[in-house]
């Protein structure tokens, strides 16, 4: 399979866009994600992929192939399901083999192919169950391997782990991956967590409403955000003002946006600006400090590393941490 | 589990209806001249006695239906696409109605002569295979003679106020004596004292009852004491069932119907229609019906073979046939609309 | 996929399928609309004029009416009570007490009436013991009139309000009204705020379906109503007449009625809107034995015994000579010939095979045709299965005598619907009949299960390759067939008894058991009469069985 393209993209649901002139392109064996905040069109885009709706405009192409008005079950795309989608009543075995049975497959391909798909997962010893009494980490799997036993083009993921638990769902991003980069597939990935995606993407597209902000790799995304809506949604950054950016060595053309961990407080002057701290927010690994400075307020985030934390009240410096910058 | 059960289920209702489906397909299409249909408003135990009976004289097999009041209206729905082959039942200002629309088939049976012209259709249409006279009758244990009514002009009075019992107008008895009284007060009185008749008539009755059974059950029991009904039916529950019923000959007569049967135009089976109008109006059956259902013959040869007290002769109330048959289903549209409890708001006392 | 693109087998079953739409619910209420109007001689509204002008008519119609919206609050006031009662109070034996509150919906109308003839009526075995016993000349009172109508109608309606409140109960949440009372309010004002807002919908929809029933009564009127008429017992009476044309007129004031009040609840339960609270907290019944608690135990024990009465009468009767039945106040002799007469005469025992034939073709034809529609307004949502699912719930607003009427008109020559035949008096035209009654029912219980059923499932089947015809073969119909299950089988149940729409169009072959029962009460076989009953009632208590089973959630 070569490279899936989408090709100036839109759809409307009853004349409101949900998705606007989108142009995308997904290059084989890599695990992509949509990144987005809740309404933004990421799951319309997986749909229109999946062929369950149909775009107002644009195509879709895969392989040089014009998929864009071939229905569903003629797409080779696998797809897993927010809430998982298993058919009831039936056992996680039957789950995962009614593509096959659909197709007609050989029985002995069929028990051969379950077989390999249920080591793959770890579910051997819970073929026969009814998939109502799994938890919902092994029904996730169960989805996963339903859709992969086809050998599918491309693999579509809607939010899959927004309904698990928060230690779950760090436990299942890594088996994802672990999953993704095993077979091979192409994976397109949904969700609004930023630290998922971030974690075990190749590359990331943000979107908002509608249209694309930024596509590149998580390090590009977070490190070099395009605008201050990527700068905002993935991640916290501050917005400096024009005096504090240049008292720092900001180019005024970046809008003064700077990432929280990238600035640091010192207690000796020299040089950075004078600021007073507001507030301190302690989360564990890091104390998130909320000063005031001559422009506005900002937020900087140091590791803590066993040493008291500054406290409210205090005059400090703030200097950017990579040691650059200005003189005050 | 719960798949199996409800595969089941479904299996087994279309399989149950495939097969009754096609069996009742094929009743929808019986054998032409194997069987005759019939429409009648007698009871189906009468009717299956004179099925029985024509079954094992010729071999024809019976299929009727009891449709009471609705008869004539029925055989005049199916007009386009008769299902039956003989209207069995009704009396004769109904049939004369029915003739004038072209329902009939003329059939010439073997005894038509012997028939009284008043019993018969000059055509051959219909004729009058069993004499019902509607008669007046009381409780005589909830009423001595004194004072009961002695004619129909006397239950207007305020002594008999909700004392009176009938039927209600899906009876094809009733319908024909409304009809009769209506005719025979305007011949003399002309047609407001008809109707002024029938309003304060409404007054006195305590109920209308659209089942018969239901209405001997209140008299038996005592909860009114005058009625009026076919005398067969008066017979079968005064010796039958044991009630106390004592028959008034009206003064001005009672009334006289004639329960007719007729071959339908365009019937199925029309050759088994009319041998069943042979059979039902021959005097071997008109003496079956008096002996075991109680009913007046119309052939006199059959008197004679009768029950006893069927040779008493009960005074006709004067009235015009034509003259009810050209009316009868305006009079009872006015009947039925505004005379009917107009004001009445039954089950208050 | 395009789109708009429709395969051409589904252009064929929408044509087939508004073929017979047509045919047998559109153009015949069209015709009767026309007959009405005298529309072979031009239009003219003279007949209407002579009718409307007639005191005695305006009378039928006000008494029709009224009948309607007293049904309601009757049926609304016994039906929520008990709903409410068994809901928050009642604890111990709540399930069996739930199955005796629905069994008046499997014993059919007519049934009902003739039981409490015998029973309430003048010479009615309770109301001649009560005479007895209060020592009084006459009995104090009886059944007949528009009192008794309410009673059977109540005694059998009640249901619909009982059967939603109770669903929409369920959905009542325990938080709000426990936060009410946190907030002092009294117990009239919780029941406004929090628990009446959750119900409005149910009663709305209970209200709408009780006023048809209401204004259709036909059995009870009939035979008891005595001099209260209404116009459906008045139009079986213009008919027989052969003034079809004022029969038409009375059908379609009827239709009148009913479709305006329909549309002004359709109008309120839009704005009553769902109040659907997921997560609402499952209820603790109270426990307290209060006054209130203890009026409400006495009535719903009152409700149970008038409930079990009629049936224990109809079964006791049964075993009774005529004879007995018909002069004993108390009748005592005891005997099987009434069951005897149904295996000895094929006469007796052919009503019987009649109403079940019909009743199990009927309800297969009707779930062909709707189980179609539900999934097409599900999965496509097109303008063409709208409509044919409008129509089908169509007869939901139409009277049993007006779909009789409407039929008759129609079928009485010959039509092409039918492929040349005249339909009157055949077998056929009563199953047809069934089936169009039982369209709106069927349809409202496949579209429940159709609803229930997961979209995602459906994506999921297509995405692993399953075409549409697979998908609903594999995953959808055995998904949805308990519901429709219940749903066919309350068709059945309420086919296998009906009598209004069977009075006016049973012929020789078709001959079903509501029929048969009248007629044997005529012909003074009052004892066989009643072992028609119960051997209906058994059916139908079988039937019943295995609906619960099937449903659980929505009945239990």
């Amino acid at each position: 399979m070569e490279n899936l393209i989408l090709e100036q993209v839109s759809f409307c649901y009853n004349k409101i866009p949900a998705v606007s002139d989108i142009s995308l392109e997904i290059r084989k064996g890599e695990l992509f994600t949509l990144l987005g905040p809740s309404g933004c069109g990421k799951t319309t885009l997986l749909r229109l992929l999946a062929g369950f709706l149909h775009p107002d405009s644009g195509r879709i192409l895969m392989d040089g192939r014009d998929l864009t008005d071939l229905p569903a079950e003629k797409r080779r795309m696998g797809v897993v399901f927010q809430n998982y989608a298993l058919f009831p009543q039936m056992t996680v075995e039957e789950n995962i083999a009614y593509g096959l049975k659909v197709r007609r497959a050989p029985k002995e391909t069929i028990h051969e192919k379950c077989g390999y798909y249920l080591d793959l997962i770890n579910m051997r010893e819970e073929r026969a169950k009814n998939v109502e009494q799994l938890s919902g980490g092994q029904q996730q799997r169960v989805a996963i391997a339903r859709a992969l036993i086809l050998d599918p083009d491309m693999l579509l993921m809607d939010e899959p782990l927004s309904n698990l638990d928060a230690g779950l769902r760090i436990k299942m991003r890594q088996e994802i991956r672990e999953l993704q980069e095993k077979t091979g597939v192409t994976t397109l990935f949904i969700t609004h967590d930023q630290q998922e995606a971030l974690s075990i993407s190749h590359r990331i597209a943000v979107i908002d409403r509608g249209r694309i902000r930024q596509v590149g790799t998580p390090s590009e995304i977070y490190n070099a955000p395009a605008d201050a809506f990527v700068a905002g949604f993935v991640g916290k950054a501050n917005r400096l003002s024009s005096a504090d950016a240049a008292a720092l060595g900001l180019e005024a053309a970046k809008e003064g946006l700077i990432r929280p961990e990238w600035l640091t407080l010192c207690p000796d002057g020299g040089k950075g600006l004078p600021v007073t701290v507001k507030q301190v927010v302690f989360d564990g690994p890091c104390f998130h400090y909320t000063v005031t400075a001559p422009g506005g307020m900002y937020e900087v985030s140091m590791l803590n590393r066993g040493t008291p934390p500054y406290a409210a009240g205090q005059h400090l410096f703030l200097q950017r941490a990579d040691g650059r910058g200005g003189a005050a | 589990m719960k798949k199996l059960i409800c595969l089941l289920l479904c299996l087994s209702m279309i399989f149950t209806a495939a097969v009754f489906g096609s069996v009742a397909a094929f009743a929808d299409e019986p054998e032409m001249e194997d069987t005759v249909v019939v429409y009648s408003t007698h009871s189906e135990k009468l009717l299956d006695a004179v099925a029985a009976a024509f079954t094992e004289k010729t071999g024809i097999k019976v299929e009727s239906i009891n449709l009471k009041g609705e008869l004539a209206d029925r055989v005049r729905s199916e007009k386009d696409n008769p299902q039956a082959d003989v209207m069995y039942g009704g009396d004769s200002a109904t049939y004369t109605i029915l003739q004038g629309e072209g329902l009939f088939e003329p059939t010439f049976p073997t005894w038509r002569d012997e028939l009284d012209p008043m019993f018969k259709a000059e055509d051959g249409s219909w004729y009058g295979t069993i004499k019902t006279p509607v008669l007046l009758f009381y409780n005589k244990d909830a009423m001595s003679a004194e004072d009961a009514p002695k004619d129909w002009a006397d239950l207007v009075l305020p002594q008999y106020k909700d004392k009176i019992v009938v039927r209600d107008s899906l009876s094809s008895s009733m319908r024909s004596t409304i009809c009769n009284l209506i005719d025979n007060i305007t011949a003399s009185q002309g047609e407001d004292a008809a109707w002024q008749y029938l309003a304060d008539l409404d007054a006195n009755i305590k109920n209308y009852y659209n089942s018969g059974s239901m209405m001997y059950s209140a008299l038996g029991k005592g909860d009114a004491e005058i009625s009026w009904a076919v005398l067969s039916d008066i017979v079968t529950n005064r010796d039958t069932n044991g009630l106390p019923f004592e028959i008034i000959d009206a003064a001005s007569g009672s009334v006289i119907l004639t329960d007719c049967i007729a071959a339908i135009k365009d019937a199925p089976h029309p050759n088994a229609a009319a041998a069943f109008v042979e059979f039902a109006g021959s005097k071997e059956v008109q003496v079956l019906l008096a002996n075991e259902f109680s009913r007046n013959p119309t052939l006199s040869s059959a008197l004679p073979e009768c029950p006893d007290w069927m040779q008493t002769e009960y005074a006709a109330l004067p009235v015009d046939w034509d003259n009810i048959s050209a009316n009868q289903l305006d009079w009872l549209e006015k009947w039925e609309t505004d005379i009917i409890n107009a004001d009445k708001n039954l089950g208050k006392d | 996929m395009k789109r708009n693109r429709i395969p051409i087998a589904l252009i064929v079953y929408y044509a087939c399928l508004f073929f017979l739409l047509a045919g047998y619910i559109l153009l015949p209420m069209l015709n009767t609309v026309a007959k009405a109007f005298h529309f072979e001689e031009g239009f003219t509204l003279s007949v209407f004029r002579d009718y409307l002008q007639n005191p005695n008519n305006l009378r039928v119609l006000q008494n029709t009416a009224t009948l309607g919206f007293l049904s309601v609050l009757t049926c609304g006031l016994t039906g929520t009570l008990l709903a409410l009662y068994l809901h928050f109070v009642q604890l111990r034996w709540k399930r069996l007490l739930h199955i005796i509150l629905l069994t008046p919906m499997m014993i059919p109308g007519v049934i009902i009436v003739i039981a409490f003839i015998e029973l309430y009526g003048e010479s009615g075995i309770l109301t001649n013991a009560l005479r007895l016993f209060l020592r009084l000349d006459h009995p104090p009172f009886y059944l007949s009139g528009l009192p008794g109508i309410l009673f059977v109608i109540t005694y059998t309606q009640y249901v619909y309000f009982y059967l939603n409140v109770s669903v929409a109960l369920k959905y009542v949440d325990r938080s709000a009204i426990d936060a009410a009372v946190s907030l002092g309010a009294g117990k009239l004002r919780i029941f406004r705020d929090a628990v009446l807002p959750v119900i409005r919908p149910a009663l709305i929809t209970s209200a709408m379906v009780t006023f048809v029933s209401g204004i259709g009564s036909f059995s009870a009127p009939n035979l008891i109503g005595g001099g209260y008429k209404v116009l459906s017992t008045q139009i079986v009476r213009s008919k027989a007449n052969n003034h079809i044309d004022i029969a038409s007129v009375q059908v379609l004031l009827l239709l009148l009625i009913g479709v305006s009040v329909m549309f002004v609840l359709q109008i309120c339960r839009k704005r009553a809107g769902y109040v659907r609270n997921v997560r609402a907290a499952s209820w603790q019944p109270v426990r307290k034995r209060t006054l209130f608690t203890a009026a409400a135990g006495l009535l719903i024990f009152l409700q149970v015994l008038l409930i079990l009465v009629p049936v224990l009468g109809i079964i006791y009767m049964s075993f009774n000579t005529t004879h007995s039945i018909m002069t004993d106040i108390f009748p005592h002799e005891l005997t099987l010939e009434n069951y005897a007469a149904l295996y000895e005469s094929d006469r007796v025992l052919r009503p019987i095979k009649n109403s079940l034939n019909m009743s199990l073709i009927s309800v297969a034809a009707g779930l062909a045709l709707t189980v179609p529609v539900s999934y097409l307004c599900w999965k496509r949502k097109d303008l063409p299965s709208g409509w044919a699912r409008a129509v089908m719930m169509l007869p939901w607003c139409l009277p049993g005598s007006v779909i009789g009427i409407n039929l008759i008109n129609a079928f009485n020559r010959k039509s092409i619907f039918a492929f040349g035949q005249s339909l009157i008096g055949g077998y056929w035209i009563l199953p047809i009949a069934y089936v169009i009654l039982s369209l709106p029912l069927l349809l409202s219980y496949n579209d429940t299960a159709m609803e229930s059923f997961n979209p995602a499932l459906d994506q999921a089947s297509h995405s692993l390759g399953a075409s549409s015809w697979t998908t609903l073969r594999r995953l959808i119909l055995p998904g949805i067939a308990p519901g429709i299950a219940a749903g066919g089988i309350l068709a059945f149940i309420r086919t296998v008894g009906e009598y209004t729409v069977s009075a006016l169009l049973y012929g020789v072959y078709n001959r079903p058991i509501s029929i048969s029962m009248v007629l044997n009460i005529h012909d003074f076989n009052i004892g066989i009469s009643m072992s028609y009953g119960v051997l209906v009632i058994l059916i139908c208590f079988l039937a019943l069985l295995l609906l619960l089973k099937l449903d659980r959630k929505r009945f239990l």
